[in-house]
C-alpha cells in the first residue's frame, strides 16, 4: 500500500505537478506564499504516468466503492472534468460535470449530462485541501435530489505525521467518504529518498504545513 | 453518417425543440431547436460509439502523426477530448474562451511546446467564432491548430446551412463532424421524433437560420 502511494508522489513530483521552491516561493492568488506548488493539471501533458495513476484511481473506486455502490460519476468546473472523464470510461460509468454557476443561457443548469433522483454519485477531482469546494458541488448535486456518496481525489492537502486532515472531516460531516492516492507524507518520504526534495526544503515543507499562515514572514520573504 | 450516434441524440432526448419559448445561442441567433451532445457523456455504450468516432477520424482523416495534442475547449469539449486523449494516448489540454491570468499561455492549461501540433475537440460548433478563440490561445502558447473536430455540427447541405465550415476554412481549420443537421432530420423522421409542424420548424430554421424568428407567425 504505502509503495503504491509512494509511486504516485514519485510520478507527480517527475511530472512538475507538484514543485518545490529553488531561490524564491510561490506566492497564490491569495497572497500566501508558499515552499511548494501542486497542478495536477500538468499531468494531464503526460499520457503514461497519466495513465498509470487513472488506472490507480479507477482501481481505488472498484475495491473501496464497489461498481455496485457507484450510479454516476461527476466532475468539477474545470479541472476535475478531466479525470471524472478518464475514471468513468475505466470504470464505463455514465458522466456529469458540475459548474461552478448555472449558466446563463438554453437550458439553464449547473448539471451537465444526466442525473436521476436518488442517484448515488462519486465525485473524481485532482486535489482535495479543505474540502470546500467540494461540499459546494454537493450543493448543486442535492438540488437534484441525488447525493455525492464518495469522492476520489489524486492528491490529499493531509499529514498523518502533523496530525492534518482538514478536508477528511469536512466532507465526513457530510456523510462524504475520501478515497485519495497520496498525500503529503508520501512526497516527503519519496522525495527524500529519490533525492528529489532537499533535507533543508523537506523542513521548510514541513514548518509550512504545519502553521501556512507565518511561514513566509518567518522565512523572510515578506 | 453515424446512424447510431444520431440515434443515440434522439433517444436520450438530446435534441430539444421548443417554437414557443425559442433557444438563444452566445452568437444571439434565435433557434427553435437546440442539440445538448453534453448528455451523451451520461451513456457509456452511446459515449463509446463517439469515441470510436472521433478515434477513426483522428487516424484516418487527420493522421496520429500530425496530432501531437489534443484540446478540449472549456467546458463542453472537455469530455470528449479527454475520451480522445486517453484513448490515442496523446497528451491533453483544455483551452479558455478568454484570456485569464498573465502569460503567453494564459488560455491554456497544461503543456504545449512550441509548434506542436494541436487538434482541438468540441462537443457542438454552430457558427464556428469559439474555434477561432481557441485557435488565438493555442497559438499565441505557441501550439499549431490545423483540425477541429466536434460531435455535433449545425449544418446541412440540403439546404446549404454551413457557416462554420467557411469561417474556419478561411482561417486554415479544416472541421470534422460526426453529426450534421441532416443526419437528424433523416432519422427524425424515419422515427417520427418531431410532429410535422415541428419538423417544418426546423426546416424553416435551417432554410434560413438568422431570419426564422421574424417568419414565425406568432
Amino acid at each position: 500500500m504505502e509503495k503504491a502511494q509512494n509511486r504516485i508522489a514519485e510520478l507527480l513530483l517527475e511530472t512538475g505537478s507538484i514543485q518545490v521552491f529553488q531561490d524564491r516561493p510561490f506566492v497564490f492568488v491569495s497572497g500566501r506564499i508558499s515552499p511548494v506548488y501542486i497542478d495536477c493539471r500538468r499531468l494531464l501533458s503526460f499520457p503514461d504516468p497519466r495513465e498509470e495513476i487513472v488506472g490507480q484511481l479507477a482501481r481505488k473506486a472498484e475495491r473501496e466503492i464497489g461498481l455496485e455502490a457507484i450510479d454516476v460519476v461527476a466532475g468539477g468546473e474545470t479541472a476535475g472534468i478531466p479525470y471524472a472523464a478518464f475514471v468513468s470510461q475505466k470504470l464505463n460509468k455514465p458522466m456529469i460535470y458540475i459548474r461552478k454557476s448555472p449558466k446563463g443561457y438554453g437550458q439553464t443548469r449547473q448539471i451537465e449530462g444526466v442525473l436521476e433522483v436518488n442517484q448515488r454519485v462519486l465525485l473524481v477531482e485532482d486535489l482535495v485541501t479543505d474540502g470546500m469546494s467540494k461540499l459546494r458541488f454537493n450543493i448543486g448535486i442535492r438540488a437534484q435530489e441525488a447525493k455525492i456518496t464518495d469522492c476520489l481525489c489524486i492528491f490529499e492537502y493531509s499529514s498523518d505525521r502533523l496530525g492534518l486532515c482538514e478536508g477528511r472531516k469536512n466532507l465526513a460531516d457530510h456523510d462524504i467518504r475520501l478515497h485519495t492516492l497520496a498525500n503529503w507524507d508520501h512526497v516527503l518520504n519519496v522525495g527524500l529518498a529519490k533525492n528529489l526534495i532537499s533535507d533543508e526544503s523537506s523542513k521548510q515543507i514541513l514548518d509550512f504545513l504545519a502553521e501556512p499562515e507565518g511561514w513566509g514572514r518567518k522565512m523572510g520573504f515578506e | 453518417m453515424n446512424q447510431k450516434i444520431s440515434k443515440g441524440l434522439l433517444e436520450t432526448k438530446s435534441v430539444y425543440l421548443n417554437i414557443r419559448d425559442p433557444f438563444i445561442f452566445p452568437s444571439g441567433r434565435i433557434s427553435p431547436v437546440y442539440v445538448d451532445c453534453r448528455r451523451l457523456i451520461s451513456y457509456p455504450n452511446i459515449r463509446d460509439e463517439v469515441v470510436a468516432e472521433l478515434v477513426r477520424i483522428a487516424t484516418d482523416k487527420i493522421g496520429l502523426d500530425q496530432t501531437d495534442v489534443v484540446a478540449g475547449g472549456t467546458t463542453g469539449g472537455i469530455p470528449f477530448a479527454t475520451f480522445l486523449a486517453q484513448a490515442i494516448n496523446r497528451p491533453l489540454i483544455y483551452v479558455q474562451k478568454s484570456p485569464s491570468g498573465s502569460g503567453s499561455s494564459r488560455q491554456i492549461t497544461g503543456v504545449i511546446e512550441k509548434g506542436q501540433k494541436v487538434i482541438l475537440v468540441e462537443d457542438v460548433t454552430a457558427d464556428g467564432v469559439s474555434v477561432l478563440r481557441f485557435k488565438g490561445g493555442i497559438e499565441i502558447a505557441g501550439g499549431r491548430l490545423t483540425h477541429c473536430l466536434c460531435v455535433f455540427e449545425y449544418r446541412s447541405d440540403k439546404f446549404a446551412m454551413q457557416d462554420a465550415r467557411e469561417t474556419l476554412s478561411k482561417q486554415g481549420i479544416v472541421l470534422h463532424s460526426l453529426i450534421t443537421w441532416d443526419d437528424i432530420l433523416e432519422i427524425a423522421r424515419e422515427e417520427n421524433y418531431f410532429t410535422r409542424d415541428e419538423y417544418e420548424q426546423v426546416l424553416s430554421f435551417l432554410k434560413n437560420p438568422n431570419h426564422w424568428w421574424q417568419n414565425l407567425s406568432r
